[in-house]
């Protein structure tokens, strides 16, 4: 019995973390003004006035520009850290970090060829 | 740099990979054939170098080849070697690009070589993903086809579920114990078991349950295999299984020994029900993939047995029955391929009077079917044999004795299928099954040798098992 007292703190965890996510809300809630004008209400699109309805499709071909642009801002994330450390690594870090952009590099070559970049 | 050499295979793999990719890019469309050549060029020299290297570590100690490793990276390469070459002309028969096919196939190999030989739960996890995604997309690969769209969007979203509830076992781990590897963690966990601890190796245990299709996490299953091309439902059915418990391994047996006596326990139930629930929703089939993904199941369920007792036997027994599993799973799959290739179908009404239009292809299925079931003198009996004697040895006479019940049953629906190809007169326009590809039929062959020689003489097969577990 003695381990349902070891069992108390996991779910003395759980109920704080909830209580935690339900203050937050209450609180701002409680502390907010409710002064809802149309214009407050309207969508929100970047501050340009909106146009037509939001069930419109997107054409596939912009998830896979976002892809392929999400792949290089990756790795422009990757190669900072090893900017900084560079002199350190020597050739070995070189050589690893060539071998990554060149796999990248890959992916874009793949993109290109099949035709991804092309609007049609 | 010593240890850069313990990843050679997957350094070889990767390379191949790329290889595949970039011939894809600049073949000429009619010569996209010469890509599965050398796809199966990169996995023969993957596994000559898995053979020729001494184990091994990598990464810290995150990654160990070591002899379990090998082995279960063996049945992988295999599964995928015999799937590129039964399905030589993937391009011909399904309709939809090779070069991304194979590059999927290859890379979900890739996380699979991972999860084989990972002892740190990163690791671990990131091979879980790169195993999984090319396998949701290989599933939805014909989306002209609603089954293989419904197949891919079911399979992504259990999967992504499974993941979620593996992440978070491991979270929970690492929350109390402060460590993600293997033999640490093992080491930490023998202190005594926190109920944080429990709360997590519970979400692990879950979370294998998911990979590898245990009931009640089975929901995928049916309908991924069914709507996946058959290649790719081949690979599912082995080499993904495989991997699944590969991770088994290196996460229970391999990270919480000390918790043997819980997460056993959680294993022999789901085992049951795994068992259970596969025969008895395999007996309504009407179509043999299906048939196939509720079969899978429930030789899950056995194949828990295996790490349920957890002994030198009961782990041997596992590893050999995943060889044994992958000639005759990969066998079967091999006759489905053909006659889907023939007839454009895999319903069982296309399999009426098999044995008049093909002798050779129902004989085929007729082994892999008796082998499934544990027929001797085929691999799956032996396999079931070792099983049950491990879990037995270990104190699980219900378990055991729910698994030879569920023999029993499993042999009605596999004889049902036998039935309808040997007894059964074909329909008098049934299409004809000319002879097979060459390349088809050299994989049956070489599915067949296995069933038969596994079967025949198991001894050297259990002794290399039971190698593999020396570390």
């Amino acid at each position: 019995m003695e381990h349902l007292g070891a069992y108390a703190n996991m779910v003395m965890a759980l109920g704080v973390g909830l209580f935690c996510l339900a203050a937050g809300m209450v609180i701002s809630w409680m502390g907010r003004p409710s002064n809802l004008t149309p214009v407050k209400l309207e969508t929100y699109e970047c501050g340009e006035p909106t146009v037509g309805t939001d069930q419109v499709r997107f054409r596939t071909l912009f998830y896979l520009f976002a892809i392929v642009f999400v792949v290089f801002d990756v790795e422009a994330i990757f190669l900072f850290p090893v900017a900084v450390v560079f002199r350190q690594m020597g050739w070995f870090g070189f050589l690893e970090m060539l071998a990554f952009v060149i796999i990248l590099l890959l992916g874009l070559a793949y993109a290109w060829r099949k035709g991804v970049l092309k609007w049609q | 740099m010593s240890g850069w050499l313990a990843l050679l295979p997957e350094f070889i793999m990767t390379a191949g990979l790329c290889a595949v990719l970039v011939a894809d890019l600049f073949l000429p469309s009619e010569r996209k054939s010469w890509l599965s050549p050398l796809a199966l060029l990169f996995t023969a020299l993957t596994l000559v170098a898995l053979w020729s290297l001494k184990p091994g570590l990598a990464f810290g100690q995150a990654f160990m080849a070591d002899g379990m490793g090998i082995y279960l990276k063996t049945i992988i390469l295999l599964s995928l070697g015999i799937v590129i070459f039964s399905a030589w002309d993937f391009e011909k028969v399904w309709a939809r690009p090779q070069g991304e096919y194979l590059f999927l196939m290859m890379s979900a190999a890739l996380g699979m070589m991972f999860i084989s030989s990972g002892t740190e739960l990163v690791l671990l996890y990131v091979g879980l993903e790169l195993a999984t995604f090319p396998l949701v997309l290989l599933t939805a690969y014909r989306p002209a086809d609603a089954k293989s769209a419904e197949g891919g969007l079911k399979y992504l979203m259990i999967a992504a579920l499974g993941s979620a509830i593996l992440l978070f076992g491991f979270s929970l781990i690492y929350a109390v114990t402060g460590v993600t590897q293997a033999v640490q963690l093992a080491a930490q966990v023998a202190k005594g078991g926190s109920p944080l601890v429990m709360a997590g190796m519970v979400c692990v245990v879950a979370g294998i349950g998911f990979k590898v299709a245990l009931t009640p996490f089975h929901m995928w299953a049916p309908d991924a295999y069914e709507g996946a091309p058959t290649p790719v439902t081949a690979f599912l059915s082995v080499a993904s299984k495989t991997a699944g418990f590969a991770l088994a391994l290196r996460l229970l047996a391999g990270a919480m020994p000390g918790l043997r006596p819980q997460w056993a326990q959680a294993m022999a139930i789901l085992s049951a029900l795994a068992m259970c629930l596969g025969n008895f929703a395999a007996i309504p089939q009407t179509n043999l993939k299906r048939l196939m993904a509720y079969s899978s199941i429930a030789q899950a369920g056995y194949i828990v047995m295996g790490l349920v007792a957890f002994d030198t036997i009961g782990l041997s027994s596992l590893l050999y029955y995943l060889a044994a599993y992958l000639f005759t799973n990969l066998g079967a799959f091999a006759v489905i391929m053909a006659v889907e290739r023939f007839t454009g179908s895999s319903e069982l009404s296309a399999y009426t009077g098999l044995a008049q239009r093909s002798p050779r292809l129902a004989l085929g299925l007729l082994l892999a079917l008796l082998s499934l079931a544990g027929i001797p003198p085929l691999a799956g009996f032996a396999a079931k044999f070792y099983l049950f004697a491990a879990a037995y040895g270990q104190g699980y006479g219900w378990l055991v004795i729910i698994g030879v019940l569920n023999s029993a049953l499993s042999l009605y629906y596999y004889l049902r299928v036998i039935r309808v190809m040997y007894i059964l007169p074909p329909e008098p326009n049934a299409p004809a099954i000319p002879k097979m590809p060459w390349a088809l039929a050299v994989a049956m062959l070489i599915c067949m040798a296995g069933i038969l020689v596994l079967g025949a003489y198991p001894g050297p097969f259990v002794d290399m098992a039971r190698a593999a577990l020396v570390p």
